[in-house]
């Protein structure tokens, strides 16, 4: 389990190189990409969200491909179309793949794409195949879509339904970085420009395996059962939560906490694995009720109160 | 197949050697519990003048008890609790014995390595059983006096609660047992007649000797000597057989001015 942890560790160094500070959403990400599942990042402009996708498709050297969501963006932009092609004198029609054809999908600010485009998008990323016409593409594996949306300026954006939200396995949130690592990020950008090179730490067979390997981390009973019961009481507690997380949620927990097992070089999940990935599970699965509002309570508070009740 | 089969084969031995050793550790601490809490009640049961067989009712119930919390508690748990570094790993590898897979295989190896460093004594406390020892020893000495010294509290028993256990009462209860009235060491009061004259017995419980002093100078009774009236003398035939012939006339002689 060692070796895991060297890996991650050097994912980790690689990625510090470019993005400075945000350990964290490093290793929610990295996460989300070994439990197989898709993130929605939410963060200010300018906080290198896209510059840490595009880093870590670099470092497991796979496809990347960013598109950039619009009111005017329609599903075939994503997915696909058929174009005419002539060829020796005869015209057909050939499948022209879309940007989502790659291993690694930014779909940044998701929440200005129309209901239509995002649900096309989702859809996608949920069966891991699209279908154009009458016929059906499978994706390539490793499949990991990764959308991000700003908290702020929300005129003319369509903002997920909490349905779609919860296809996403996390909502990580990239905050501003602290003033000395914002120095370093100056030194680092603002300094003459060197190519930063990047070595490819993983590829596509190792990910699938790690993949693999994260569902094989056994989690004990005793904890498995506190993971649910933290899931089931969103859905009971209607002092603070009008919406609780559904049954995915609980399926996402544990799966988070052994992929962080597993990057920590554990070979069990622990009850601190369960408690770190208890915020990016829930945070867009709960809607907060009015009263909850009033007293001036958060969606992180209401989690952080299920979590230090549920033992 | 056949390693895998072999792996968890090992360590559901490791589990089951955990479960045997704890069951025995809590048997034994239930029985020295129980032995205190016998002793406690014996001792305020037998203050309050209850039956002995009234302390076995808590005895009972703290064995049952606790050998039930004891059978149902989860043994891995309390390994963990006691050595930290199986935090969490014992309980996922017992949990998980019966699936197979590398990770499950290592960690399955990494904890029975690390139950070599688990001894039985990370689970008695020397103290703690000197300490039950000690109060068992003196719980023994302080019924011991208790008994010797009679103390008890008989009017709270008999007022307040039924005797249950009258019927079982009987040789070696000396505590407990509750004299209903005299003729239980006297006897009936009309043997205890000479004559016409009761007969008047002290008896001292501490000093057993009997100072002529200070009992006084005895009363002489006249005795008159009354031979019943159905008493009679007949001669024998089995005496002829032992006297000589000569002899016989003069024993029969004898015999015969003596019945006159």
């Amino acid at each position: 389990m060692k070796n895991y942890k060297e890996i991650f560790d050097e994912l980790q160094k690689e990625i510090g190189k470019v993005v400075v500070g945000q350990r964290d959403t490093v290793e929610q990400v990295v996460a989300a990409i070994l439990c197989d599942g898709n993130a929605l990042l939410e963060g200010y402009p300018g906080v290198a969200k896209t510059l840490l996708v595009r880093t870590l498709a670099q470092l497991m050297d796979l496809k990347f491909s960013r598109i950039q969501n619009t009111p005017d963006l329609m599903p075939s932009d994503i997915i696909g179309t058929y174009i005419i092609e002539e060829s020796g004198g005869k015209r057909q029609f050939k499948f022209q793949p879309g940007p989502i054809f790659a291993n690694i999908v930014l779909a940044d600010e998701i929440n200005r794409a129309t209901p239509k485009t995002q649900s096309a998008l989702l859809e996608a990323m949920q069966e891991k195949q699209v279908t154009v016409g009458t016929t059906t593409y499978k994706l390539e594996l490793p499949f990991f879509v990764l959308a991000t949306q700003n908290p702020i300026e929300q005129e003319g954006t369509y903002p997920l339904p909490e349905a779609q939200a919860d296809r996403f396995i996390f909502k990580i949130k990239v905050s501003y970085p602290t003033y000395d690592d914002e120095i370093k990020i100056v030194d680092l950008y603002a300094a003459e420009e060197k190519e930063k090179r990047m070595k490819v730490l993983l590829n596509k067979n190792h990910l699938l395996t790690l993949q693999g390997f994260t569902r094989q981390v056994p989690i004990a009973n005793d904890i498995k059962q506190r993971a649910v019961k933290i899931i089931t009481a969103t859905r009971s507690n209607k002092e603070i939560i009008q919406y609780g997380a559904s049954p995915r949620a609980s399926i996402g927990l544990i799966l988070a906490s052994k992929a962080r097992a597993l990057m920590q070089g554990r070979n069990h999940v622990s009850n601190d694995d369960i408690n770190a990935m208890t915020f990016p599970i829930l945070r867009h699965r709960l809607v907060i009720n009015f009263e909850a509002e009033r007293r001036g309570l958060t969606v992180e508070d209401a989690i952080k109160h299920l979590v230090e009740k549920v033992k | 197949m056949r390693q895998a089969a072999n792996k968890m084969k090992n360590f559901n031995r490791v589990l089951k050697e955990i479960n045997k050793t704890l069951t025995q550790l809590s048997i034994f601490e239930n029985l020295v519990n129980s032995t205190i809490v016998f002793l406690v009640s014996y001792l305020i049961f037998s203050f309050f003048g209850f039956h002995f067989l009234y302390s076995l009712v808590p005895t009972f119930t703290y064995l049952v008890f606790y050998t039930y919390m004891s059978m149902k508690r989860y043994n891995p748990s309390v390994i963990e609790s006691k050595y930290s570094p199986l935090r969490e790993k014992l309980r996922t590898a017992a949990d998980n014995v019966k699936y197979d897979n590398p990770i499950i295989d290592e960690l399955e190896y990494e904890v029975t390595s690390e139950m070599k460093n688990v001894g039985i004594s990370l689970f008695i406390n020397p103290k703690t059983i000197s300490y039950k020892i000690f109060a068992a020893t003196l719980l023994s000495f302080l019924i011991i006096f208790s008994s010797t010294l009679n103390i008890k509290f008989e009017s709270f028993s008999q007022n307040k609660f039924p005797d249950i256990f009258q019927k079982a009462k009987g040789a070696g209860n000396f505590i407990a047992t509750k004299l209903e009235n005299s003729n239980d060491i006297y006897g009936n009061d009309e043997i205890a007649k000479l004559g016409d004259n009761e007969l008047s017995i002290k008896i001292r419980p501490v000093d057993f000797k009997v100072s002529v002093k200070e009992e006084g100078s005895l009363d002489k009774k006249d005795f008159e000597t009354i031979f019943p009236q159905d008493v009679v003398v007949k001669e024998s035939a089995a005496f002829e057989e032992n006297i000589a012939q000569e002899d016989q006339e003069l024993v029969k002689n004898y015999f015969k001015k003596l019945a006159s």
